[in-house]
């Protein structure tokens, strides 16, 4: 079954050229250029994914992802610029599910769709093993391995790792992870994010400078990467 | 009163002391002398009298004088009677002689006294004019006005009331120079700034207090309220007269100094509008490149009847590709600045690694590094530092593509972070040209680019950014020749020593 995509975007340009991009990778395409469209075409017809740009004419984005919220599951992905951290993170604990930066490139977009159509179809958070390149980690016997090496993990650094692995490809903002790992009365203590991180990138990452799964989203949060990135020569 | 009838019986005292003495010094010589003589030496001292006092003390010493002549040395003595005719007439010609001169000197004092007068006023007026000329600002220049007054001329206060939003307002009163005008006063305060003529009043506890308009040609606003405590001489005619020319001078500095204030608004619009002009011009430069060659690339694909080689295809594809990361670089870059600029900058900052950002930074500035040799070194012991992630990964991006632009290939581009006392340095060093000496700390400003044919263009927005962005974390950026050529910049972050929470011990020795 084609998987349907809503994009919301108020410039006839984007929309255009999104469509084209996602149409040619098999996907069926809804339009709307506004807040309110988005909506009426929601309760219509839910799609599969929907690709919403914060910057409406009509409607505030996040307030827009708040209202899809409030009745829809469909996965979110927020279109934002680059200065608008703020709206970003806002709009992703509002529930929106992942954010891309404007502009971006249309190899970008189709990952993120994939990663929120995988998501949307099975739950990692169920699966006993998560397995990604060289990385195994066993939910059942609490067991770390890299390379078939096991790896000694505090409590902490287990769990922040399982939480990122989990939801792999989807970007977790920094008040998810402290909210989920350490607890709602530690949302705001982002150094403990940052001394965790770095311990872990040092046990898991081949190159902890240059890390392969624990990304970093600047002034947005952390992404824990599934896939080995992409040579960017080639994309 | 009481002053007017002292000042009458000490003028009479003098008059009967002069004439009492001469009268006695005469009388010793009476038998040697002749009238004639005696009554020239009367008159020297009736002059005397006059040289000193007023009209009336002048008559009175005529006259007083006349009769001495008479009684003592006009024979029959000690009687008012005259013996012999020519003395009759040498009496009278004295006393009109007496008077003439007594009256003509009193007149010619009281003249000079004038001249002398209108020319200290002249002078306290040239004075307080020179200082409103001088003053910069509103309250520079009532300060001014007020200061002036209760020093240069026996006034105990002076306050200025100003129009604000059509009521009258005190504006400048020095402490204790004078009490804050009572409601009455306040009225007739009113009443006067709308009338043209000053008016003189009585405060509370009966100072005289003189208000003068201060109105321009066009309207009133404000009044001087002059204040000169009971007991001291009240405000003459011409003194009042002065103030009021002393308060049009104010009315016209003020009128000056709403106008200059006007002029210099002007000006900063103009000078704010020349800066918007150098950045277009130096933007649209900017811009136009990556946009020529993206056209370019464009319409070669678009072009009808051509069939390019796949290879060809992507080539050009790429090309636009890369150009777009440029533009939206510049963009970035532009609003960065405007955000500067206009004082939007908040940074928000949080606990981070600086190590992090830096890595990331490389990371995003990517193939355009992949000519050069790229080395970082970043302490161990670097710690955590509270600053924003995004914006200084946007300074060490302006660092290093600058570098990368400047640099020729191959050469070696080297990010050093470190610790140094209570701040973090980090550094960005090439193996370019640098720039000329002296000209380190300049190419922070706008607009600021190096003058030399070779060099690639840029829009001297970059390091300004920079700066910008370091100086809203409270840090300091600058440049210094590398040894053996190059570049390095060097930028500090300040460390809130002490101010990180710490991490459960536990956790991390179990690590």
């Amino acid at each position: 079954m084609t998987a349907r995509i809503l994009v919301v975007d108020d410039e006839p340009q984007i929309r255009r050229a999104v469509r084209a991009g996602l149409q040619a990778n098999g996907f069926a395409v809804e339009l709307a250029p506004s807040g309110d469209a988005a909506l009426d075409a929601i309760a219509l017809n839910v799609p599969d994914v929907v690709i919403l740009d914060l910057g409406l004419p009509d409607i505030d984005g996040i307030e827009v992802v708040r209202q899809i919220r409030e009745w829809c599951a469909a996965p979110i992905i927020v279109l934002s610029v680059r200065e608008a951290e703020r709206d970003k993170v806002a709009a992703l604990d509002a529930g929106a599910d992942d954010y891309l930066t404007k502009p971006f490139g249309m190899d970008e977009l189709l990952a993120r769709v994939r990663v929120a159509l995988r998501h949307s179809a099975s739950q990692l958070r169920g699966e006993p093993v998560l397995a990604f390149g060289d990385l195994r980690i066993d939910r059942t016997s609490r067991l770390v391995t890299v390379r078939d090496e096991e790896i000694h993990l505090t409590p902490t650094e287990y769990d922040l790792l399982c939480e990122l692995a989990a939801n792999a490809g989807r970007v977790l903002t920094h008040q998810m992870l402290l909210t989920r790992v350490w607890g709602p009365a530690s949302a705001d203590s982002t150094h403990y994010l940052r001394v965790y991180i770095n311990q872990l990138r040092q046990k898991i990452e081949a190159d902890p400078r240059r890390p392969r799964y624990l990304t970093t989203e600047p002034g947005v949060g952390y992404r824990f990467r599934a896939e080995p990135p992409l040579d960017p020569l080639q994309s | 009163m009481r002053l007017s009838a002292m000042h009458t019986v000490r003028s009479v005292a003098v008059v009967l002391l002069v004439l009492s003495a001469t009268t006695a010094g005469l009388l010793i010589v009476r038998d040697h002398l002749d009238p004639l003589s005696v009554a020239l030496i009367y008159l020297i001292s009736v002059t005397a009298i006059a040289l000193r006092g007023e009209t009336r003390s002048a008559a009175v010493g005529s006259i007083v004088a006349f009769l001495c002549l008479n009684f003592f040395f006009i024979t029959p003595y000690y009687t008012f009677k005259v013996a012999e005719q020519h003395n009759i007439l040498e009496l009278f010609v004295f006393l009109g002689l007496s008077l003439l001169v007594s009256h003509l000197v009193v007149r010619d004092r009281q003249r000079t006294a004038e001249a002398l007068r209108h020319a200290r006023e002249s002078a306290t007026l040239y004075h307080l004019s020179t200082a409103l000329v001088g003053s910069s600002g509103m309250d520079d220049l009532l300060d001014t006005v007020v200061d002036r007054l209760v020093g240069a001329m026996g006034i105990d206060g002076c306050s200025i009331l100003m129009e604000q939003d059509s009521v009258l307002a005190a504006r400048a009163t020095p402490d204790a120079t004078v009490t804050p005008l009572g409601e009455g006063l306040m009225r007739r305060a009113e009443r006067a700034r709308l009338g043209a003529e000053p008016i003189e009043t009585a405060s509370g506890n009966s100072d005289r207090v003189l208000l003068v308009p201060i109105r321009s040609i066009q309207r009133p606003l404000g009044v001087l309220a002059i204040t000169r405590h009971a007991g001291r001489p009240g405000f003459g005619a011409d003194e009042t007269r002065l103030f009021a020319t002393f308060a049009n001078q104010v009315a016209v500095a003020i009128e000056r100094n709403a106008l200059r204030q006007e002029r210099t608004s002007a000006e900063i619009l103009r000078r704010s509008d020349e800066l918007k002009t150098v950045l277009l011009s130096a933007v649209s430069h900017e811009l136009r490149t990556p946009l020529a060659a993206i056209k370019a690339s464009a319409t070669s694909l678009l072009q009808p009847g051509v069939t390019w080689s796949s290879s060809d295809q992507r080539e050009l594809l790429e090309g636009i590709d890369l150009e777009v990361d440029r533009l939206n670089r510049i963009v970035a870059n532009l609003l960065d600045l405007s955000r500067i600029q206009s004082g939007a900058l908040h940074p928000e900052l949080s606990w981070n690694d600086p190590a992090e950002v830096i890595y990331t930074a490389v990371e995003r500035v990517g193939s355009q590094l992949n000519d050069h040799v790229i080395t970082i070194n970043v302490a161990d012991d670097l710690p955590l530092a509270r600053l924003d992630f995004v914006e200084i990964e946007q300074v060490l991006v302006n660092l290093l593509e600058n570098a990368a632009r400047y640099a020729p290939a191959g050469t070696r581009i080297t990010v050093t972070a470190r610790r140094t006392g209570d701040t973090v340095e980090v550094s960005v060093m090439d193996e370019g040209p640098g720039v000329p000496r002296g000209d380190e700390q300049r190419i922070f400003e706008t607009f600021y680019r190096v003058a030399s044919p070779g060099n690639p263009p840029g829009s001297g927005v970059g390091l300004a950014v920079c700066r910008g962005l370091v100086e809203a974390h409270g840090g300091r950026i600058r440049a210094e020749p590398a040894p053996g050529g190059g570049l390095i910049v060097r930028f500090t972050l300040p460390l809130d020593a002490g101010a990180m929470p710490g991490v459960a011990a536990s956790e991390r020795a179990g690590s």
